[in-house]
């Protein structure tokens, strides 16, 4: 099975101006695609439609804070510090960043150790600490930077700190949201944990490329 | 920038946000926008398959309403046969068919207008 009439030259072009008509379509394809291929990929079937949202929204962040870009009429994305053409279509990418996903959340929920042999996977995390600081505006470096620590945060958080900063909801109604959660003081002290994770990271990583906090 | 400048209080709590917080809900806000956006076009392609079976079911719950009425019809006028002919089975061999003297006054009854009576003199379906 193969999405058809789909080049990744278009998906590129159709995130970068938000072209909903498009992106649904391709969507629906996708993750036909994804579903006819995710028994040979994933252990559990469990948290699949959860997993395929979170690694599209990954790689359409990703487009959209120019870490993949056109380059040349190539699709491209940075690593190890330069903009290079990406060796993979944007759909085994995807199949990549979904399977990493799994696989965290696998490690979280069964303590499994992470074997990770892959060599997308790789591709991943390789320009993670190598930006180079000249090649992209300082801006461009932060927000890209923000964008891979808030997808890399877990689901708990994700889903605390959506509700407090996004949706505007009251702590009473996140408790009544999020049965995990016993307490206020509780809840208060996980969104603040979680803001904070964050926060740390993300200087870490600023610190590293020497950029201003 | 300074972050320990530019600090502002935020939706009535006591934490203090800077303008990395502001970073970080903004990058928060837009993968939500995707996530919402994501789970709408789900719900949308939810309900067009639900519009595309209604016909459907639509379609078969009249027939069995139609079987089940043709039953209860047949349980209370007796000697009259409605759910078999809903199912357009083909007709059954004649020795299947109750026999009933011509002379009988139960040839002619009053219900024998109604579809599906029982009626020896008939000629059997081909």
């Amino acid at each position: 099975m193969q999405i058809v009439n789909w080049t990744d030259e278009q998906m590129v072009a159709a995130v970068l101006r938000r072209d909903n008509l498009l992106l649904e379509r391709y969507y629906h394809d996708c993750k036909a695609y994804f579903l006819h291929h995710a028994a040979a990929v994933f252990v559990t079937e469990a948290h699949i439609d959860d997993i395929f949202q979170e690694a599209l929204v990954h790689l359409w962040r990703e487009i959209e804070t120019h870490r993949i870009e056109m380059h040349e009429g190539r699709v491209c994305r940075w690593a190890e510090g330069q903009l290079l053409p990406m060796q993979s279509s944007l759909l085994t990418f995807l199949m990549a960043i979904a399977k990493r996903k799994h696989w965290e959340l696998l490690r979280k929920q069964q303590r499994m150790l992470l074997t990770d042999n892959d060599r997308m996977l790789e591709v991943l995390d390789s320009d993670r600490y190598a930006e180079p600081t000249d090649a992209i505006p300082e801006r461009d470096q932060r927000e890209r930077i923000v964008a891979d620590v808030v997808l890399g945060m877990s689901p708990r958080c994700r889903q605390i700190l959506t509700l407090f900063y996004y949706e505007h909801r009251t702590l009473d109604d996140i408790l009544a949201l999020r049965p995990e959660n016993q307490t206020k003081q509780g809840l208060k002290t996980s969104k603040y944990k979680c803001m904070q994770r964050l926060r740390e990271q993300i200087r870490e990583r600023f610190h590293q490329l020497h950029l201003n906090p | 920038m300074n972050t320990t400048e530019n600090k502002e209080y935020i939706y009535g709590d006591e934490e203090r946000i800077d303008a990395l917080d502001h970073l970080i809900f903004h990058e928060i806000g837009q993968q939500a926008q995707w996530a919402q956006t994501m789970k709408m076009w789900e719900e949308r392609a939810r309900q067009q398959r639900r519009h595309r079976l209604l016909p459907v079911f639509s379609n078969i719950a009249s027939v069995a309403a139609l079987f089940v009425l043709g039953l209860i019809v047949e349980a209370m006028v007796p000697g009259i046969k409605i759910a078999d002919s809903l199912v357009d089975s083909p007709a059954a061999p004649a020795t299947e068919q109750t026999p009933v003297q011509p002379s009988s006054p139960a040839a002619v009854t009053p219900d024998s207008a109604v579809i599906g009576i029982v009626d020896s003199t008939a000629s059997p379906q081909p």
